[in-house]
């Protein structure tokens, strides 16, 4: 198969990677509805810190979604998909990185 | 840039994504370790622990009412004794929510009586002085030394100090019409006779409504001068030369000498508690908020005692303290810890295994030193001069006048 890539494949892995970032709260919300727990209250509360975790985690977001994307688009030739994918992802990176370093910042105001 | 570049650089930043959570976490920890805190040993061994109510091993005139007014009304009646073996005169006629006691032993009870909110005084057998209704009980009063007792009411939109003769007559009374924030800051006495009030005003400064104000009225009831504030006080104390400490949440405390007139302010490190204050006979002004800190009389820093997991495990102190008569400061902590330090700011000594029980502490001037749940018995009295302690006394007086 012979690769391709072009802008408007760019744009599509673009925006097929900002859509891919819904999927992980999403899969949460269906397992806390099919798990709920015999309190009734939901499995919510006891897999919450796992979500309040990955919420400052779009890094472990990606490795469950971009990457198997990317490494399908790729298999598939769709290079320019690739491309978009892994530029949303290297953004939403180092953003959850600033993100981090400036609630880090905060914290250490009000703690210290 | 090539797709395997690409890649490449995906992979790191992600990477970094993921690790920079337990790297920011381990950055704190170590940081948090790093920090200045008073770890070292102490300098003695604590007294020995009495678990329990403190059996009283001096004679005490009455006995000590507790700080929280939900024990009322639990038991429903207030216990008074002059009995040193115990608490066995009950005044079965009154709910009390809050009390007073005069230096003479007299009862100031706050509380419902016949169906009634009302000011009540007991002698300290137990019979009934004189009573006032009132409109609502939502203040401690102060004692003057003259027997006037100080009372500040609220309701919705207006708040009033009244001054009540020792038989139970009204003297003056000085009213304030704005919506207020509610009470709970008691009148604080000046050594001059000046009454010390937290009060909502018109308008004040820069401020054109609502807005909140430290009142100094005459004892003859004429108000002196009014000073803003940024909101309602946890605490007003005046020390012995007439300097008024207005303890303002979050970590503000504010001194202002006699006339009104701010003399300094200092800002803790606290973001969220109330603070306490507490000032020694020679000025020393210590607050209670996140850390002790020693104060001098510009306000300036003598030295700050920090417990050994404020940063680590978010330990602060900021319950009411108490001097002694030697310079020690009995505080404390979040972590149900009581801690002695030296008037020097060292560790004097220090109870971390404390049975269960409320926090605060409080110490007789015959150096019985209380805890909700354990007493002690420790070298030195409450300090006779400053204004060392919520209470006064660990008679609990609360005559909340500075001498």
């Amino acid at each position: 198969m012979k690769p391709t890539s072009s802008p408007e494949q760019v744009s599509w892995g673009v925006t097929l990677g900002i859509l891919l970032q819904a999927v992980p709260p999403l899969l949460l919300s269906m397992y806390w509805g099919l798990h709920p727990s015999p309190g009734g209250a939901g499995l919510g509360l006891a897999v919450l810190p796992l979500f309040a975790a990955g919420i400052f985690s779009i890094g472990m977001w990606q490795v469950l979604t971009i990457l198997p994307a990317a490494l399908l688009f790729l298999s598939a030739g769709k290079h320019g998909v690739v491309r978009g994918l892994l530029r949303v992802g290297t953004f939403l990176a180092l953003g959850n990185i600033a993100m981090l370093v400036w609630l880090y910042t905060i914290m250490h105001r009000v703690s210290f | 840039m090539r797709l395997e570049s690409l890649f490449v650089v995906y992979l790191i930043s992600t990477a970094a994504a993921i690790g920079s959570p337990f790297a920011l976490r381990a950055v704190d920890a170590g940081w948090r370790q790093a920090m200045h805190v008073n770890s070292e040993a102490a300098l003695e061994a604590a007294p020995e622990m009495h678990p329990g109510p403190p059996q009283p091993v001096q004679q005490i005139p009455v006995c000590a009412a507790p700080l929280v007014q939900g024990d009322y009304f639990d038991s429903g009646d207030f216990v008074v004794s002059d009995d040193p073996g115990g608490c066995r005169t009950f005044l079965s006629d009154i709910k009390v929510l809050r009390s007073a006691i005069g230096e003479d032993g007299a009862l100031y009870l706050e509380g419902r009586r016949d169906g009634q909110n009302s000011l009540s005084v007991y002698s300290q057998t137990g019979e009934l002085k004189w009573t006032v209704p009132i409109d609502v009980i939502d203040n401690p009063l102060a004692l003057g030394r003259d027997g006037t007792a100080y009372l500040s009411t609220t309701l919705r939109d207006s708040n009033t100090l009244t001054a009540y003769n020792a038989d139970g007559s009204v003297r003056w009374r000085v009213t304030n019409e704005v919506e207020q924030w509610g009470g709970w800051v008691p009148p604080a006495i000046g050594p001059d006779g000046t009454v010390y009030i937290f009060s909502g005003v018109q308008s004040i400064g820069d401020c054109r409504r609502l807005c909140a104000a430290i009142l100094a009225i005459s004892p003859q009831g004429q108000e002196r001068w009014r000073v803003p504030v940024l909101r309602r006080p946890a605490d007003i104390v005046v020390d012995a030369e007439g300097r008024v400490l207005v303890v303002v949440p979050s970590g503000n405390l504010i001194a202002f000498d006699s006339q009104g007139h701010q003399l300094w302010s200092f800002v803790s490190a606290d973001k969220f508690g109330q603070g306490r204050v507490a000032v020694a006979g020679d000025g020393t002004v210590y607050f209670a908020s996140r850390f002790l800190y020693a104060l001098d009389r510009r306000g300036k820093t003598k030295w700050v005692f920090r417990p050994e997991s404020a940063y680590t495990g978010g330990e602060v102190l900021e319950d009411e303290l108490a001097l002694a008569e030697d310079g020690t400061v009995y505080a404390f902590s979040t972590h149900h810890k009581l801690f002695a330090i030296t008037g020097g700011g060292h560790k004097k000594w220090v109870v971390d295994d404390l049975p269960p029980g409320g926090s605060g502490v409080e110490l007789s001037a015959k150096g019985i030193l209380r805890t909700p749940s354990a007493w002690f018995s420790v070298s030195s009295g409450l300090a006779s001069h400053g204004w060392p302690s919520a209470n006064r006394d660990g008679r609990n007086s609360r005559s909340q006048e500075a001498r």
